[in-house]
């Protein structure tokens, strides 16, 4: 407590420091949200190719895992980078 | 028939599409999509979002800093990747299959539900095909309704391409199984 300075603790809670937290939480929140969306999609194009079985299937299947991946690189990148 | 595929695999005869409870003996004769032209509608909505993203590039960076801007242009990117799959995978799944036994209408919307009916051929009464105004005229694409007996569910196929032709490939097919004595 003895190095207890109220300037500090004013100076993290000032205007530009809330607004780039804020941005930070919401590029979390949102990137979670998308990453959620890309795993149920992926699972929902899963049960669905099980129904419709063709050549095609593997490179639908591919392309919703390769979502899954921009979703985390999007995760990763929100809480190390913004 | 021989094996075809038009329009961005929306109307193919005789494909190598088989389906969850297709018994051994069954063979697919059809399966029929929406036409391409109605993924028109996503294209365009993609293409301005790609505007708006250009846009707001030229004008937001003073307001955020380098790293806020790559997310926010990563972010964006990664939306309108998501929407035009979203509606392919919409389009692609939204399938109708004729065998030479049954009518299987794959009702595909993502997240929210999946809905795959089924329709004997022997319960079939009626098949009409219907199109009309400006864009199925000029695109060749309507719709085409498998009427079946009684409270049994009626099966639809929306915008699909060439609807008569495909109205007449289900009729042969299930003149050809009544002369074979599979159907009654």
């Amino acid at each position: 407590m003895e190095n207890f300075d109220s300037g500090t603790i004013l100076q993290y809670f000032s205007a530009a420091s809330l607004g780039a937290m804020f941005i930070k939480a919401f590029s979390i929140v949102f990137s979670l949200v998308f990453l959620i969306y890309t795993v149920v999609t992926f699972k929902q194009t899963q049960e669905i190719t099980r129904t419709i079985t063709n050549r095609r299937n593997r490179f639908i299947l591919t392309i919703s895992g390769l979502q899954i991946l921009a979703g985390l690189v999007l995760l990763v990148f929100a809480i190390l980078f913004v | 028939m021989h094996p075809s595929h038009k329009l961005f695999h929306s109307f193919c005869i005789r494909p190598d599409t088989r389906f969850d409870t297709q018994q051994s003996e069954e063979n697919v004769y059809l399966v029929l999509r929406a036409h391409p032209i109605t993924l028109l509608p996503v294209l365009l909505n993609s293409f301005f979002m790609g505007i708006i993203l250009v846009v707001s590039n030229a004008f937001f960076p003073s307001f955020f800093t380098p790293g806020q801007m790559v997310f926010a242009d990563l972010f964006f990117m990664a939306f309108i990747g998501a929407y035009l799959w979203h509606g392919f995978i919409n389009w692609y799944f939204n399938v109708g299959i004729i065998s030479d036994q049954r009518v299987v209408d794959v009702d595909f919307s993502l997240i929210l539900y999946k809905e795959v009916t089924y329709t004997l051929l022997s319960h079939i009464e009626d098949v009409t095909s219907k199109s009309g105004g400006f864009f199925n005229s000029l695109f060749n694409f309507g719709n085409l309704f498998v009427q079946t007996a009684g409270t049994e569910v009626n099966t639809e196929f929306m915008n699909i391409p060439h609807p008569s032709s495909a109205a007449k490939i289900i009729d042969g097919i299930i003149q050809e199984q009544k002369s074979h004595g599979k159907l009654r």
